[in-house]
């Protein structure tokens, strides 16, 4: 029998980090990727949380990984639809490239939340207020800082749970990453600027990882953040090229006001891509209005997408996950089509033998 | 043995006794308005509020202390709503805070 | 006269009594200057206009006929058939009997009483008019029986469940016809004469001895639906005639909500339950409990609980709009309302009342009230057009603002929004301004309907699509396509339906919708509702936006700001308030060196 083959759908940390554990089980690999680069969302980012880790070393060092013989990497390759024939799958591009292999992981990912659909705050309205994402841009100088350069103490805001947590805009998950996120943001911007004045404004803290509560202890003590618990009610442009935010301390039970020179909207994950089950094939959709994530067949199975044979998924296209927990599935669910490729032989070859 | 006061001792008016039985009417409230029990004080209601501002009342503040049979002040702060929804718009967990102002303003004490 | 009539007229006599009670009764419930209305202007041209409405509306049912053709066609046959049938036998008998004054049964069971008619002209004629008006209501039948077994024969999604009179009255309602033609029928076939459909029908193998009984059993028939009607929902048919009336006399709803007083008593009544506003309701299908208008009224007429059916519906005003007899619903519910929670109080004492120094004057007061604060954008870009239209503007509610009332007002405590109202009024009146412009249709209804103020006020999609007119505002026609969102206390409301359309063709097209003007949804977020959950609002929300995106559009364009907010949450196309519109469009982003909104460098994929 031929060598099997996987295909990968999505290179980002989950889909480059699955790849390069197949291979090394002399797997072969298609791994297709939407983008002109790989690397996903991990392409975006500055440090990582909680150790401050550089995100382009590891980006680096993942990527050189892949350039293995056993992987052939596609970019600019959006996948439309899986298809099932006998014990194969058939992946079909937009472009009608068609690809047979003979188990599929789906590492889609996730998208960020569009921070326009929360006109309160100001997103796209102020140059002020900006998300996350736009801050790690600033961090590695890929974006210009939105205060002019002769401020030497900025004071920023960071407001927690932006499309997180939120049943008008049917996000009713918790992203999981964004509390530690904005902490490690808090202290990167205060290095970057130490007189500077931050207050996040948060609803819950949730400091969950390994040496996520440390980095927040060193927060509040070696950098001075402020932690408000409450939610702002809105942003409005104030004189002197601010943004005046009004909230409620729900700890002090006052309303508070501040004037900012940056206000950073942490937006939290939605779905990529929405799964469409049919017969013999699986389309891949733009999710709607509160559909969620990729439900695996039950939590303690993870891997398998629902009840079909030779169809995995890892990474946070299932749910908001951290880096490390996103690498972690990924190599675990290596293993498990290994596992399910090894079985899958041994049938063939008894049903070859027998007839 | 009865025990010996020190005469130091938090005034009972101060604690908040979970033990005591909430009222009827409280309870008839969170019947006909289940959703209050959804509120996780974020303070998104008060952020937003208009009466608010001008009287103190907060929606998440009323909340807390039905959910903690502190009964004395909720009419009073409800009435000071114009029930004009900018909360329940903010709300992120989809709270009918309106139709809870509402009840509330009806409540008859026994 | 023969025995076989007594089940009718009794029937008949106790009919009219019930009814002559019941609605003096309501009569009663008039206030004084409904009663002046009604004395002056009985004798008034508004009684004929009234008279031609009630042939419209409660024989041939124009208004269902528009809606729904064959729901219309079997209104309309059944009871124009049966107007045919009465006015027709009324004229048979003068003409048999040289007397007008006949009793009315000898003109109902006339065929008995003279079975052969002479085969000349006239008489045919009297004869084919009578069978053909028996047929025309013998067709409204087969499809009201049709329709009972498969709403969908007659167009419709949904339809209504009866109650215990209800069906009885409607069963014998059923029989009335079929036994009225099997007794002419038998009486032709053992007489002779009769016309093209006795003709047919009489050459079934009719015995004598069944002649009688079938007179008898259409008389019963008679008798028993008579006995109902004033308890049945058919109670609609008089009351549908006599509510026209009231209306054009101008009599007006009472203050206080009685099921059996005023106005109100006869419109509650005049609901024929045809059930056109459920397939007009936003809401049909919508959460475990069932609030149409048509639940709504039949709980208020039976004296049932109706405070969910009441306080869940958005007030939307679209079973207003369709309603055939013309029963004001929005103004029934907030009386309702105003009913369930009259114990409210609240206290608004602690608005500060404004201290007038001196009056700043400006061309336009700007109001965003409440809603506008969640919509920044749309503030924004409205300041941004008065800029460029070089129009004065003070933006009366920038820090802090006052609701309008209207909210409060839908809840059914409109005295208490007065307080607030007063506040408003007062900041209003402070600046010596042209005009207010108001980016909410709420406020504007309650600025337009109840404020009394000293300066016109408009909607700022009104007031835009002035300005362009006017050459103050101009853009180039681009090929981008809208599709326009009718907020409810917009359209609806007040009919403006053009103005935002206008705005939008000056700058892209327009493309028309499945569902849009007095048929628009709901976008879900009514404050009009006080007790639908938000998992249910978002459910119509979705509804609405399946109509808003079909053609895909490159914008879902609205001009209120709950709409806006609500639409955006769950649309996957953008959507922009009008005033968004005019400054988002490439010819002025370009102008302004700004990046587009909607290729603002992104990671959204």
């Amino acid at each position: 029998m031929q060598q099997p083959t996987v295909s990968i759908i999505g290179a980002g940390p989950a889909g480059l980090n699955a790849a390069i554990s197949l291979a090394k089980m002399e797997i072969r690999v298609n791994l297709f990727e939407k983008q002109v680069k790989p690397g996903g969302q991990l392409s975006h980012w500055h440090t990582l949380f909680p150790d401050m880790y550089d995100a382009k070393t590891l980006l680096k060092s993942t990527i050189n990984e892949i350039s293995h013989p056993h992987i052939k990497l596609y970019t600019t390759v959006n996948i439309r639809q899986i298809k099932r024939q006998n014990n194969q799958w058939i992946i079909s591009s937009d472009g009608n490239q068609e690809f047979i292999s003979d188990a599929v992981i789906i590492t889609s990912g996730f998208n960020l939340f569009d921070a326009t659909k929360k006109e309160e705050y100001g997103y796209g309205i102020y140059p002020q207020v900006i998300t996350s994402l736009e801050l790690e841009q600033m961090f590695n100088g890929r974006r210009e800082w939105p205060f002019s350069k002769d401020i030497e103490a900025p004071k920023a805001g960071f407001v927690h749970c932006v499309g997180s947590r939120d049943t008008k805009c049917g996000n009713n998950w918790c992203s999981k990453v964004c509390c530690v996120k904005a902490v490690k943001q808090a202290i990167e911007f205060k290095k970057q600027f130490p007189k500077a004045e931050v207050s996040c404004f948060y609803m819950d803290l949730r400091m969950f990882g390994k040496g996520y509560e440390e980095l927040y202890m060193k927060a509040q003590v070696d950098f001075n953040i402020q932690f408000i618990r409450g939610r702002l009610s809105e942003a409005s442009p104030s004189n002197g090229n601010k943004v005046h935010v009004k909230a409620e301390d729900t700890l002090m039970n006052r309303p508070l006001k501040q004037n900012l020179d940056m206000l950073v909207l942490m937006v939290g994950m939605t779905p990529a891509i929405w799964l469409n089950q049919h017969a013999e094939r699986i389309d891949f959709e733009k999710p709607k209005f509160k559909q969620g994530f990729i439900n695996p067949v039950e939590n303690y199975q993870s891997t398998i997408y629902q009840n079909t044979p030779g169809v995995f998924a890892a990474g946070t296209c299932k749910g908001p996950a951290s880096l490390i927990d996103v690498i972690q599935d990924a190599k675990a669910t290596a293993f498990e089509v290994f596992a399910y490729l090894k079985k899958e032989k041994q049938n063939v070859e008894i049903l070859e033998k027998t007839t | 043995m009865s025990r010996i006061s020190f005469g130091y001792s938090v005034s009972e008016g101060k604690v908040i006794n979970l033990d005591q039985q909430k009222p009827a009417w409280l309870e008839k409230i969170f019947e006909l308005e289940p959703s209050l029990h959804r509120c996780i004080s974020c303070g998104n209601c008060a952020a937003v509020c208009t009466a608010g501002h001008f009287t103190g009342m907060k929606f998440y503040r009323i909340c807390l202390n039905a959910f903690r049979g502190q009964t004395s002040d909720l009419k009073n702060d409800a009435k000071a709503c114009m029930l004009c929804g900018k909360c329940q718009f903010a709300c992120p967990r989809g709270v009918n805070i309106r139709h809870a102002i509402m009840l509330m303003t009806q409540i008859q004490k026994p | 006269m023969h025995p076989f009539t007594i089940p009718f007229m009794a029937g008949f006599t106790m009919m009219f009594i019930v009814l002559i009670i019941r609605y003096s009764n309501w009569f009663r419930g008039f206030s004084t200057e409904n009663r002046k209305r009604i004395a002056g202007r009985m004798f008034t041209r508004r009684s004929i206009h009234a008279l031609n409405e009630i042939f419209r509306e409660s024989l041939l049912h124009l208004k269902i006929y528009k809606t729904n053709p064959i729901l219309g066609y079997m209104h309309m046959s059944l009871a124009f058939g049966w107007f045919l049938l009465i006015v027709g036998g009324k004229l048979e008998t003068w003409y048999y009997t040289g007397n007008f004054a006949n009793p009315p049964q000898y003109a109902i069971f006339f065929r008995f009483f003279h079975p052969v008619t002479e085969a000349t002209g006239i008489h045919r004629i009297i004869d084919f008019y009578m069978e053909f008006s028996l047929l025309v209501v013998l067709s409204g039948l087969t499809i009201a029986m049709v329709k009972r077994i498969r709403k969908q024969v007659a167009g419709m999604k949904n339809t209504t469940r009866h109650t215990l009179t209800n069906r009885l009255a409607l069963t014998f309602l059923w029989f009335i016809f079929p036994l009225r033609l099997l007794a002419e029928s038998a009486t032709t076939s053992i007489h002779g004469g009769g016309s093209f459909l006795t003709g047919i029908t009489s050459g079934l193998p009719f015995h004598p001895a069944v002649e009688l009984p079938l007179w008898w059993a259409y008389s019963i028939s008679l008798g028993v639906f008579f006995v109902c009607l004033p308890f049945s929902r058919y109670l609609h048919i008089p009351t549908e005639m006599i509510t026209i009336l009231l209306k054009k006399w101008g009599v007006e709803p009472e203050l206080k909500l009685k099921t059996n007083k005023g106005l109100q008593a006869f419109e509650i009544h005049s609901c024929s339950g045809c059930g056109i506003c459920l397939d007009a309701c936003p809401a049909i299908g919508v959460g475990d409990k069932k609030f149409q208008s048509v639940y709504f009224i039949n709980e208020m007429r039976n004296g049932k609980d109706h405070s969910k059916t009441a306080e869940l519906c958005l007030s939307c005003g679209s079973c207003q709009q369709a309603c055939p007899v013309g029963i004001q619903l929005e103004p029934l519910r907030i009386s309702a309302r105003e009913n369930l929670n009259s114990e409210m109080r609240f206290n608004h004492t602690y608005l500060p009342s404004k201290m007038i120094l001196w009056r700043e004057t400006t061309d336009v007061i700007l109001f965003t009230g409440c809603m506008g604060r969640m919509n920044p954008r749309t503030t924004q870009s409205m300041k941004k057009l008065f800029d460029e239209a070089g129009i004065g503007y003070v933006h009366a509610d920038e820090d802090e603002n006052i609701c309008c009332g209207r909210p409060m007002v839908l809840t059914g405590a409109s005295e208490q929004a007065e307080l607030m109202m007063s506040r408003n009024r007062d900041i209003i009146h402070s600046y010596n301004a042209k005009v207010l412009v108001t980016t909410c249709p709420i406020c504007y209804k309650q600025f337009k309907n109840s404020y009394k103020l000293n300066i016109p006020v408009v909607h700022h999609s009104m007031y835009i699509n002035q300005l362009m007119e006017e050459g103050k505002l101009n853009r180039h026609h681009s090929n981008l396509n809208f599709s326009y969102h009718d907020p409810c206390e917009l359209g609806r409301a007040f009919d403006c339906y053009e103005a935002p359309r206008e705005v939008l063709k000056r700058a892209g097209h327009v493309v028309a919708l499945s569902k849009e003007k007095e048929k628009s949804l709901c976008c879900g977020n009514n404050m009009g509702t006080i007790l639908l959950e938000r998992e249910n609002r978002q459910q119509i929300t979705d509804k609405t936006l399946m109509v808003l995106s079909e053609n895909n559009p490159d914008y879902i364009v609205t001009s209120c700001p709950v709409c806006k907010n609500t639409l955006s949450q769950q649309s996957s196309i953008p959507v922009r308030d009008i005033a968004e519109v005019l400054t988002d469009l490439p010819e002025i982003k370009q102008k302004t060196g700004e990046r587009l909104t909607a290729m603002r460098e992104s990671h959204i994929n």
